[in-house]
């Protein structure tokens, strides 16, 4: 099972490289703030360990903590969506349409079943995060739109990075 | 004993959440003290050089941007060395310089979140300390948080905590300058009392009051204010003149009467 898992050690400094070098760095007026490298926890496969998912999800978290001089914000949203993500598997994810090693990639589950489970971990992700970075000062209308917006712009993003997968699959 | 492991095997997973979501929410909440600052010390000092490396590459294309800001430098202080010779002729003046100033360069730079952070490539071995200003042409950027060998952590304007003191610049009303903590071009100010002849377009400057910035450094000017019933105070929301999100060159401002004036201000409060 361990098998599985390996390549998300190599990616995970990637995935923190283009974040906080790129996409920090393309500002939307504001409001718009996408965090992508979630994806890196919504499409760990099913079979992974529970433990391993919840410290994978926090060393990430605190990983991107560091790198943006916070501390506290990125692990907790993460960690909580690692701990939301076997009980939305079950809920979305019907027995038998997908092998337990595999990834849980957009060309497998299919368009819609992979936009609403992966809609719904982001959403949540960026509420939290949202929530705690802008909750003494912001109004509740302004926090809103941002997460709205976010979500939508990092759901697009990690769309777009599931084709990149897609393709190089394809090549092998 | 062998129903407690069976217990902890069973909901290991609820445990181990509990466990790490808890430890993170302590990290949060203890965030603005000890821990924070030792975590962003470690950050400067690792994460600083790779910033620093990075940031070597987007110099490359910034040249040009530079190259022009360079030429308007020099440009303006030309001129100012011009004033000062036909000044100079007449009268002679003597006043100690208030404040030094050395340049240094914005190797990582945030805008976007609640409390914005700033790394410069200066550090204790360039005589940078903690609670220096950053200035630049067009406006104040914030105040040195923490130093290591080589880089500083600046406290940006955009920062939850950061209170600077401001003035109108035709008139003497001080106010402290706030961030609402979402669009990086704007902030508000408080603390104008409402009798203030006050319009839409004036500019608002540093107060030097602090002693950490220089007098009179333009900031913003007055995009729209209000009365609010009930208190005494404007509510007015400015634009910066500088766009902070593309700061490159800032200068680090020391003051050299700083000490003096606080040691004097202490005195008082003795009494």
């Amino acid at each position: 099972m361990i098998k599985q898992l390996y390549k998300y050690f190599w990616l995970t400094p990637i995935f923190i490289f283009i974040q906080v070098y790129i996409l920090n760095q393309v500002l939307f007026n504001g409001y718009i703030n996408p965090y992508f490298y979630i994806m890196l926890i919504i499409c760990l496969p099913q079979i992974t360990p529970r433990w391993f998912l919840l410290t994978f999800a926090f060393l990430l978290g605190v990983f991107l903590d560091v790198f943006e001089g916070s501390i506290g914000f990125h692990s907790t949203a993460c960690v909580m969506i690692a701990f939301l993500k076997p009980a939305f598997e079950r809920i979305i994810i019907p027995k038998n349409t997908i092998s337990a090693e595999q990834d849980l990639f957009l060309q497998k589950l299919g368009f819609k079943m992979f936009s609403v489970f992966a809609f719904m971990l982001i959403f949540i992700h960026h509420t939290i995060l949202f929530l705690l970075a802008h909750f003494k000062l912001a109004t509740f209308i302004d926090i809103i739109g941002k997460i709205a917006l976010s979500s939508f712009i990092t759901f697009v993003i990690i769309l777009v990075c599931q084709f990149f997968f897609f393709n190089s699959d394809r090549r092998k | 004993m062998y129903n407690l492991i069976r217990f902890v095997k069973k909901y290991h997973f609820i445990l181990l959440f509990l466990l790490i979501e808890g430890f993170s929410v302590f990290l949060l909440a203890t965030n603005n003290h000890y821990q924070g600052n030792k975590i962003n010390a470690f950050s400067q000092k690792y994460v600083g050089s790779l910033h620093a490396g990075l940031s070597n590459i987007s110099d490359f294309f910034k040249l040009k941007q530079t190259n022009k800001f360079l030429a308007d430098e020099n440009a303006k202080l030309h001129s100012l060395l011009e004033k000062q010779s036909i000044l100079s002729n007449d009268s002679l003046i003597f006043e100690a310089p208030l404040f030094k100033y050395q340049s240094a360069r914005v190797i990582n730079n945030s805008v976007h979140k609640s409390n914005n952070y700033l790394t410069l490539n200066k550090g204790t071995r360039h005589g940078i300390k903690e609670g220096m200003g950053v200035i630049t042409e067009n406006g104040v950027i914030g105040i040195i948080h923490s130093v290591s060998d080589r880089f500083s952590l600046v406290i940006s304007v955009l920062h939850q905590k950061s209170s600077i003191s401001v003035r109108l610049k035709n008139e003497m009303f001080l106010g402290r300058m706030l961030w609402s903590g979402f669009d990086y071009r704007k902030t508000t100010i408080d603390d104008i009392p409402n009798h203030a002849n006050l319009n839409i377009g004036d500019t608002i400057i540093s107060s030097g009051n602090s002693a950490i910035f220089p007098d009179g450094i333009i900031i913003g000017k007055v995009i729209s204010f209000q009365k609010i019933p009930g208190d005494n105070f404007y509510k007015i929301q400015i634009q910066f003149f500088e766009d902070l999100n593309r700061i490159h060159y800032v200068y680090v401002a020391e003051s050299l009467i700083k000490d003096e004036k606080e040691l004097l201000e202490l005195n008082a409060k003795d009494d």
